[in-house]
């Protein structure tokens, strides 16, 4: 990984190949932590009103996004 | 298959893994064929397409208007570096607190969701784990063709020029239809192949 890594930081910053792949994967990565996040709070017994308040949004987006995912997402 | 590939033969295979990985696709087709055909410039066929005019880059661009790249769905290491963020630094945080391939396993509950409502319906746009990436029925039939295009040359070996031919007579995937978007056509390309081949030809 490390050339990769030197190939891309050696990249000029205003490169937008360079910037939107960034932005693009940090957004999976967002997905990828709230889900978790999320899963865990609920294992954990927080209602969805609590997670919603704390991530900023409303119940019903939470709610609506990852009410039934759990089934799937639970699995250890 | 793959025994009587010569060396750029087998590279070109390798290329358009390569090729289909970067566009995200989950599949290797014809068109991946195709880019691998152009990027072993050491091959025959990438001679021949170059002379004909065949630029990679339109090409590739080709593909992109046709098919599309597939959706981001994990995060680039090299890409997150760019911007200060150590991702494996993140990943080791994530998986002290939530035990192994914590971000892995829930991205693959959230493919299953995604695709379960239809968010990435279309087959192709499925996200792919590590590893081998299937070939498509019309590109395992390029590659027989090319297998048969050699034997019909009476060559014992499949080259780079033999794939392409296999492309042009399978005729019907995506890589057939940007050559022939190009005006490359299999007649023009195989009397190409058999000039550069002859004996008498200073090509090399």
């Amino acid at each position: 990984m490390s050339q990769t890594t030197k190939l891309a930081t050696a990249a000029s910053s205003r490169d937008p190949s360079v910037g939107l792949r960034a932005v693009a994967s940090l957004r999976v990565l967002v997905e990828d932590l709230q889900e978790l996040q999320i899963e865990n709070a609920r294992s954990q017994g927080w209602s969805w009103e609590q997670i919603a308040s704390v991530l900023g949004v409303s119940k019903q987006a939470v709610h609506k996004k990852y009410a039934g995912r759990r089934l799937l997402g639970r699995r250890r | 298959m793959f025994e009587r590939f010569t060396h750029s033969a087998r590279q070109v295979v390798v290329l358009a893994q390569t090729e289909a990985q970067s566009l995200r696709h989950n599949y290797i087709g014809t068109e991946h064929l195709l880019l691998g055909l152009l990027g072993e410039t050491e091959g025959l066929a990438a001679r021949v397409l170059n002379e004909l005019g065949v630029d990679r880059d339109d090409i590739h661009k080709g593909v992109v208007d046709y098919v599309g790249a597939g959706p981001v769905n994990q995060p680039d290491a090299a890409a997150l570096d760019a911007i200060g963020i150590d991702l494996d630094a993140v990943r080791r945080r994530v998986e002290e607190a939530f035990g192994p391939n914590a971000l892995e396993r829930t991205r693959a509950a959230r493919a299953c969701a995604e695709k379960r409502r239809g968010f990435l319906g279309r087959g192709h746009r499925r996200p792919f784990g590590e590893g081998h990436i299937p070939f498509t029925p019309r590109a395992k039939k390029t590659l027989e063709l090319s297998l048969r295009e050699a034997l019909a040359l009476g060559h014992g070996y499949i080259g780079t020029e033999h794939i392409l031919l296999g492309l042009l007579r399978e005729g019907q995937g995506l890589a057939a239809h940007l050559l022939s978007r190009a005006d490359v056509n299999f007649e023009v390309v195989r009397r190409r192949i058999v000039e550069e081949l002859s004996p008498d030809s200073d090509a090399g």
